[in-house]
């Protein structure tokens, strides 16, 4: 069940709220008002995994079960043996569960075309829906554990309400278990962090369904032909990237700010996922600003543990290339997904290497502006064009498909028929939702809060950001009531 | 800040995402189910019904379906639903000239849709430069098709409708016009002017600019169809050509009357008018017709109609697409019985929707029985499609067959002869296999043979072949036989 949907807008989200408002309110009076208020959202969450995923619904409770028991039992084992025993069963079986739905049939596929014949039978059962952001997050949970960094929830009900929390079951961000524990044990209501979270959600609504929906039929109609092999001009190439970098962008982040205003209206405080990631000057801080969630996950949980950069040099690139090269695989089983990664960490290791060096905690230098500001836009640029060179590969179905669509951009492909029609998919709306998007991907609103801040009193820019929010909120709603018209009897035949 | 405009704000929003469902109870519990929330007319469909969710065990329940049944209730059931679309229509045709979704707009909120597999805008607007080689093609199956029809005794009328986007470009926004290129039907009628198979292959461009410029729609006002005047408009067009074949045998075509009266109502005088959105014909002596062909070789049965007169008359046998399709079908016999006669004199008709003349198709339409007129009916725009299913060999050896030159009257042909050779058989039954195969022989040897399907009367046209000596043609049938076998032969131009 998608955010962007009007059956989650419309049929779920308003009793699920004002239920949970209700028992939240209850709390000044009742000391269980907040195991209530948890039980709730165990309801709705479950209610919500029902609706969307039935199938994988097992999967995940046994998935939250055993997070649970193992959690408890590396908490509970004295002995460091034992513990790091326990541990590493409960990371190979949640490894185990995302390898056998997620590559499991690739897998397969791979073996039966080594032998030949077929021999390995592909998994039968579809993919459970949010797995590679539940597995993710019951891994978190027992390793710090482990660490004891966070003791596990008291409460075995506690653990499946974190793991199936409907606002970041299906995409995330990944929200650890150290992060909400406290929201858990109290959740006070108020209205202006209730209102604030909502807003937060219509923006994301906005983003989603205005910005990176609009975009997405030029981006498709690009690859449509790139997938197959097809040649276009190179401005309808750059065109389509530049749609595509912004569409994927606004539709995450989009999600993201859905997921963390309805955490925000339901008490929770969810980390941020996205910051300005297309401000960037390098790959490296690219990284510290795209889906922070799973980078500080992969580094917190597999570059420290590697070693991370207290090792050398070359070890802390050899560190970074495992590390992206798993970033690439968790979004994909294609060959594509891990080029992408190894694109990145190939970028990150050259900055390392060859980038400006600074002391840890020494000051920037101080530069004139007329030397500081090409530099960064130089560098701003750069970053800029290894990100979208990446997200060729990332959306290209096959390795030549990305190799297709860097001719048709360097002008090397010749243009075909079909190509000669894709003007009229970058329609005017398009061409709107692109210059938007690339001034809105840039920290442009947060700069013009503060300036509001500063001048004009509180009331009156909560009121301006609401009354924007609404509009926002009303137009994407006619947006999805819209694309549900079909005008043609005849495709009733 | 105090708590008031938080509240105030969620209060609004809360009330707005749960006002349809909450009015839906409401609204059951007065009385009124629903409101006024949907175009059924302007979107050509029924509103989408409020979803239940089954009984059942989980599996069976489908709990997925049901929030996409939701969906669309929810999307239908939107207040100011239409008023909201057309705004959205509206901001995004007008002032941003953006079509939505794959529908290209034109003035006036018609659309057509594009992309997918359905014809491109290239298709609609005509837009393609054909090849020497393509229009050759178009040129030889019109002519084959022709050639083959005489053969048999038919007439074979081609109909390329000219759609909206042609025939009235100037109305497209300007970012779809800038697309518009060379009108294929156009470059398919200047190829036409030598070809025999000209006054078969009926356009009806002029009739349409002339309505036009005489203030007459001809097309719906929110898509691309011809209206039941357009459609009028093509029934005339092909009426007018069974005149030219058939003199003092056809009436004139059933007069359009914007107010019938009542004579033609009540079906006692001929005339055509519009109902709702259907072209009515009223000839009389019509009588509704319950016919095999119209059954079992449609893929719509539903949507085919019969009509026969009695008296008798000339019978044809329509194949038309969706251009038509407003007033020879009725979907699931909601729209009544589809009546289409003819004029005066024309004592069957068979219409069949969504159907072309394929070579299968057009063997099985005369495996029992030769129509006296083959109609096909087709938007232009499909010129621009490859005509490879349509155009078999047997096909090409009759255009050839056509333009080849007849002998000077007892002359015997000679080695060295460059021919063209046509067999006519009557009453051809299957023998020894399931198709019957016609072999032209010249002093006993082979020359060529043909695949001949058994029916009431089949023609064979063999491809053009070089004597080999002066010997006698003469043509048999392997593998079953045929009641009579006429050979004709003519010289081949030089290619």
């Amino acid at each position: 069940m998608a955010f962007g949907s009007l059956f989650f807008l419309t049929a779920f989200l308003p009793p699920v709220l004002f239920g949970h408002w209700a028992l939240q309110a209850a709390g000044r009076r009742w000391r269980h008002a907040t195991a209530a208020a948890n039980a709730w959202l165990l309801a709705a969450s479950l209610a919500a995994c029902f609706l969307s995923d039935l199938p994988g619904l097992p999967w995940f409770l046994g998935c939250a079960a055993g997070t649970d028991l193992f959690a408890r039992a590396v908490s509970a084992a004295r002995r460091p043996r034992l513990r790091k025993a326990l541990l590493a069963l409960a990371l190979a079986a949640d490894l185990g569960l995302l390898c056998f739905f997620k590559y499991g049939g690739v897998l397969a596929r791979w073996i039966d075309a080594a032998a030949g014949c077929p021999l390995v039978p592909a998994p039968a059962i579809a993919f459970p829906l949010g797995i590679s952001f539940w597995v993710f997050r019951s891994m978190s949970c027992v390793w710090d554990a482990a660490r004891g960094v966070r003791p596990p929830p008291r409460n075995p009900l506690d653990t499946i309400c974190w793991m199936a929390l409907f606002p970041v079951f299906v995409s995330g961000p990944i929200v650890r278990w150290a992060d909400v524990a406290e929201s858990f044990r109290s959740r006070p209501f108020s209205a202006p962090l209730a209102a604030s979270g909502f807003r937060r959600l219509l923006v994301g609504l906005a983003k989603k369904v205005l910005l990176a929906n609009q975009l997405a039929p030029f981006a498709d109609a690009v690859w449509e032909l790139a997938d197959a092999g097809r040649g276009m001009s190179p401005g309808m190439a750059a065109l389509g990237v530049a749609a595509y970098s912004l569409q994927l962008y606004f539709d995450f982040s989009g999600y993201s700010d859905m997921a963390i205003g309805l955490g925000r209206t339901l008490g929770f405080d969810f980390k941020e996922n996205f910051l300005w990631p297309y401000g960037s000057a390098s790959v490296r801080e690219f990284w510290r600003r795209w889906h922070v969630s799973l980078s500080s996950w992969l580094r917190d949980y597999l570059y420290f543990p590697l070693g991370g950069s207290r090792c050398g040099a070359a070890r802390a690139c050899l560190n970074s290339m495992a590390v992206f090269a798993a970033c690439g695989v968790w979004h994909g089983t294609g060959w594509t997904f891990l080029l992408w990664g190894l694109w990145h960490g190939l970028l990150v290791c050259a900055e390392r290497l060859f980038g400006p060096k600074r002391r840890k905690g020494a000051p920037p230098p101080d530069r004139p502006a007329w030397i500081a500001a090409p530099r960064f836009l130089a560098a701003h640029a750069w970053t800029l064009a290894a990100v979208a060179f990446g997200w060729i590969l990332f959306r290209s179905a096959t390795p030549a498909a990305a190799g297709s669509l860097l001719r048709s951009l360097a002008g090397l492909e010749p243009v075909a028929r079909e190509a000669r029609t894709l003007w009229l998919d970058c329609t005017p709306v398009v061409s709107v939702a692109l210059a938007a998007g690339a001034v809105l991907s840039l920290p442009v609103v947060p700069a013009l809060r503060r300036l509001a801040r500063r001048v004009l009193p509180e009331w009156f820019v909560w009121t301006l950001e609401s009354l924007a929010a609404t509009a926002l909120g009303v137009l994407a709603l006619l947006f999805l009531a819209a694309s549900t018209r079909r005008s043609f009897l005849y495709f009733q035949f | 800040m105090n708590r008031i405009l938080p509240a105030a704000f969620l209060a609004f929003w809360s009330a707005a995402l749960a006002f349809p469902q909450v009015a839906r109870i409401v609204l059951r519990r007065t009385g009124a189910v629903s409101w006024a929330a949907f175009d059924s007319a302007g979107e050509k469909r029924n509103s989408a019904p409020y979803p239940t969710l089954r009984k059942g065990t989980p599996r069976s329940v489908a709990p997925a379906e049901f929030g996409r049944a939701w969906e669309s209730w929810y999307g239908d059931a939107l207040p100011w639903r239409t008023e909201l679309l057309l705004f959205h229509r509206d901001q995004s045709f007008r002032r941003l000239k953006t079509p939505v979704g794959r529908e290209v707009p034109g003035h006036g909120n018609w659309v057509f849709r594009r992309g997918g597999d359905w014809p491109e805008l290239d298709d609609y607007l005509g837009a393609k430069e054909l090849s020497p080689a393509e229009l050759a093609d178009w040129i030889v199956l019109f002519e084959g098709r022709r050639e083959w029809g005489r053969a048999i005794g038919a007439a074979v009328l081609e109909v390329p409708a000219v759609t909206k986007a042609q025939a009235r470009w100037q109305e497209l926004y300007p970012a779809i016009r800038r697309h518009r290129g060379n009108n294929v039907a156009a470059q398919v009628r200047e190829a036409l002017a030598d070809s025999p198979a000209r006054d078969d292959v009926l356009f009806a461009d002029d009739d349409f600019a002339a309505a036009f410029a005489a203030g007459r729609e001809t097309f719906f006002d929110r898509d691309h169809h011809p209206n039941a005047y357009g459609e009028w408009l093509l029934y005339d067009r092909i009426n007018r050509r069974l005149r030219e074949l058939f003199p003092d045998r056809i009436g004139e075509t059933p007069p359009w009357y914007d107010e019938p009266p009542p004579a033609v109502l009540a079906g006692e005088a001929p005339g055509c008018w519009r109902r709702s959105i259907r072209l009515e014909v009223s000839v009389p002596g019509e009588v509704q017709d319950d016919d095999g062909v119209v059954h079992n070789a449609a893929r719509y049965p539903y949507c085919n109609v019969a009509t026969k007169r009695e008296g008798g008359g000339i019978s044809v046998l329509l194949a038309h697409d969706s251009f038509m399709r407003f007033s020879l079908a009725s979907w699931r016999g909601k729209d009544g019985d589809v009546r289409f006669p003819f004029a005066k004199g024309v004592g069957r008709v068979r219409a069949l929707i969504f159907q072309r003349f394929s070579p299968g198709f057009l063997e099985g339409a005369t495996a029992h029985g030769i129509p006296d007129v083959l109609v096909e009916q087709f938007p232009a725009c499909r010129l621009d499609a490859s005509v490879s299913k349509y155009l078999d060999a047997g096909t090409r050896a009759a255009a050839a067959f056509g333009r080849a030159e007849e002998p000077p009257a007892s002359r015997p042909p000679r080695a060295g002869d460059r021919i063209a050779a046509r067999a006519v058989f009557g009453d051809v039954r299957a023998g020894g296999r399931a198709r019957p195969v016609a072999v032209l022989r010249c002093g006993g040897a082979e020359i060529a043979r043909r695949d001949v399907p058994p029916g009431v009367k089949r023609a064979a046209f063999f491809d053009v072949a070089e004597l080999p000596s002066d010997g006698p043609l003469e043509v048999s049938l392997e593998g079953g036989s045929a009641a009579s076998a006429d050979l004709v032969w003519r010289l081949a131009r030089r290619p």
